[in-house]
């Protein structure tokens, strides 16, 4: 029973990889928004069942103050991205740095571009050709909430992984 | 006892100027603005209407630098005509003014010319502190009185003060994303230039002829000098990754900028002459130049290297690195007045920022806090400086201008050059001034040949 179970399985996997092959780009078809692409995580073990990465949740990696380290929950994002895009070989990112208002222009240029670089450097690390990736500072010119409150200067200190189109 | 008490008050401020240059004892909250008699200016009725131009811009000047306490007076003997006999006026009539500033403004139908002349009266010993002559014969009369006015208080402040003034500065700004150019109360603007980009912190060469600047565009920099001469911009530093903070050395022999790549951020300094370029700091931190000190021989400089932002200086070649900065909070900005090692810089603490001064041992003093303060800079004189604030226009936005300061007397003049004003850079003085001096210059004019 089991052997026919395991049968039915590695066809169904092979009827898979058949479709797949069939497109230039398959990650094209779940682009509903071309910047942050939802696709699908294919699975990197014989028999397991494909794990859905939504690209979107997984785009935005948030930083300490004036920091550039990565945390640890922000690591299983790039790691999640890193998945992503080594099963999507045809694609290529750019990894924006962002920081809050504290601080002058230059030095949050400055900031955003070590952030960058951090980000990038992990999803190097996960296996990802650098060559696919690109990185850019806008510093604090790009905030995505305006309030002068704690919590909207935390959403400000990011990176964000663009998908190029 | 009046001259007396007069002296006292001129020796008082003297001192407190000099024990500036010493050390940081600024933002006195006893200082005194130096009294000044200015005398209405003798004129006729084609210059009547610029002499409104020429004595508000000199009053507006004087009092706003918060240095100075001006008195305009209307008085007979003070008419610098024919009639003005100075060994004959007793200036204790008026009260405590130790000078007074007295003048004219005629038009010279057979030139066709208008003629300035001025003469700044030590009131106690008579004597002439300083004195010049203009003549104006250009098509943009209006603006060249203007300059002249700015020309006049500078002679009051530096005669007075011992040091230059900095009315003539002009001022280069980033203004609605334009560079643009004023003069140093934000008027008479002009556009140099405008880019597809974000212009960010234009500073200008020592010798006013360049402005170096960054144009940011798409996440990439690079280091234009715009040249005042030719009225054209010049590619200097474009480099992988970006190109930022870029300042003039004392002699504008060459440029120091950083280079933000690959996770580190750098110094380097760019020789202008044969375009080599030597790499200052070398480590994966943020390191950013504020300039060369008076001497040429110190750089200072921004860096996290201690895990925030602080304040270093190096010897011009790199080596020597010592922190200065020893507060609570993150520093930004520093940079060397002109004329000695005070250093200016913002500071952020708990979400506030600050603008203060400090000395090469690390002692501090908070000269302004208003929201969002950035990009200070000094004038020449070394005691006012200029820097970006930020007000709310209404619970959604903010506008951003600038504020000059006195750091001495804590005076604060506000400037709105445009809607949204950045990073103000000042010049060492406007030099287009000198050619407006005419050959009336009075310096050794005896009374009765001040109008011939």
């Amino acid at each position: 029973m089991n052997k026919i179970l395991s049968k039915i399985a590695l066809l169904s996997f092979f009827v898979f990889l058949a479709a797949c092959q069939s497109q230039k780009s398959p990650e094209d078809q779940s682009t509903e928004n071309p910047k942050y692409a939802k696709l699908e995580n294919k699975g990197s073990q014989k028999n397991q069942p494909a794990k859905e990465v939504n690209f979107e949740e997984n785009a935005i990696v948030y930083f300490d103050f004036d920091k550039s380290q990565l945390k640890s929950n922000e690591k299983n994002k790039l790691s999640n991205q890193a998945i992503w895009l080594k099963n999507n070989k045809y694609k290529t990112i750019t990894v924006e740095g962002h920081t809050d208002y504290l601080g002058t222009q230059e030095y949050n240029l400055a900031l955003g571009e070590r952030r960058a670089n951090a980000s990038k450097s992990f999803l190097v690390k996960q296996g990802v050709d650098s060559k696919k990736i690109k990185s850019v500072s806008f510093g604090k010119e790009q905030p995505v909430n305006n309030a002068q409150t704690d919590e909207a200067r935390a959403e400000n200190r990011r990176t964000v992984t663009v998908v190029s189109k | 006892m009046k001259h007396i008490i007069a002296i006292l008050i001129l020796v008082f401020n003297i001192n407190f100027l000099q024990a500036f240059d010493l050390e940081v004892d600024i933002l006195n909250n006893n200082y005194n603005p130096i009294p000044i008699l200015i005398a209405d200016f003798v004129t006729d009725k084609p210059s009547k209407d610029y002499y409104k131009v020429l004595k508000n811009n000199i009053l507006y000047d004087l009092e706003q630098s918060g240095v100075f306490y001006p008195r305009f007076i209307k008085e007979d003997k003070l008419q610098f005509n024919n009639n003005f006999k100075l060994d004959e006026i007793d200036f204790s009539e008026y009260g405590y003014y130790p000078t007074t500033l007295v003048g004219s403004i005629l038009y010279d139908e057979i030139k066709a010319i208008y003629i300035i002349k001025f003469m700044l009266i030590d009131n106690y010993t008579k004597e002439i502190k300083t004195s010049y002559g203009y003549d104006i014969k250009s098509i943009n009369i209006e603006e060249d009185i203007v300059k002249i006015s700015h020309d006049i208080a500078n002679e009051v402040y530096k005669s007075i003060l011992g040091i230059e003034g900095y009315f003539n500065t002009s001022l280069v700004y980033v203004g609605d994303n334009k560079l643009m150019l004023s003069d140093y109360s934000g008027r008479n603007k002009k556009e140099l230039l405008s880019t597809q980009g974000k212009i960010l912190g234009p500073v200008f060469s020592h010798n006013n002829r360049y402005v170096a600047y960054v144009d940011f565009i798409n996440g990439h920099s690079t280091i234009y000098l715009y040249d005042f001469y030719f009225d054209k911009k010049i590619k200097i530093a474009d480099f992988l990754g970006l190109s930022l903070s870029p300042r003039f050395s004392r002699k504008d022999k060459t440029l120091l900028f950083s280079i933000a790549y690959d996770g580190a951020t750098n110094i380097f300094e760019l020789n202008l002459a044969n375009k080599k370029t030597k790499k200052l700091s070398n480590n994966y931190f943020i390191n950013l130049p504020g300039g060369y000190s008076y001497d040429e021989e110190y750089i200072i400089f921004n860096s996290d290297r201690s895990g925030t932002p602080n304040i270093y200086v190096m010897t011009k070649d790199g080596k020597n690195v010592k922190r200065i900065s020893k507060g609570e909070g993150s520093y930004y900005n520093p940079s060397f007045a002109p004329n000695n090692n005070i250093i200016l810089f913002t500071k952020i603490v708990g979400g506030q920022f600050y603008i203060g001064v400090m000395t090469l041992d690390g002692k501090e003093k908070i000269i302004t806090k208003d929201p969002f303060t950035e990009s200070p800079s000094w004038f020449l004189d070394g005691r006012h400086v200029i820097y970006q604030y930020s007000y709310d226009v209404d619970q959604k936005n903010r506008l951003y201008s600038f504020y000059i300061l006195d750091i001495i007397s804590g005076h604060k003049q506000a400037i709105k050059p445009a809607i949204n004003a950045f990073n103000p850079t000042t010049s060492n003085g406007f030099i287009l001034n000198k050619k407006l001096r005419s050959k009336y210059a009075i310096n050794n004019i005896s009374e009765n040949e001040v109008l011939q």
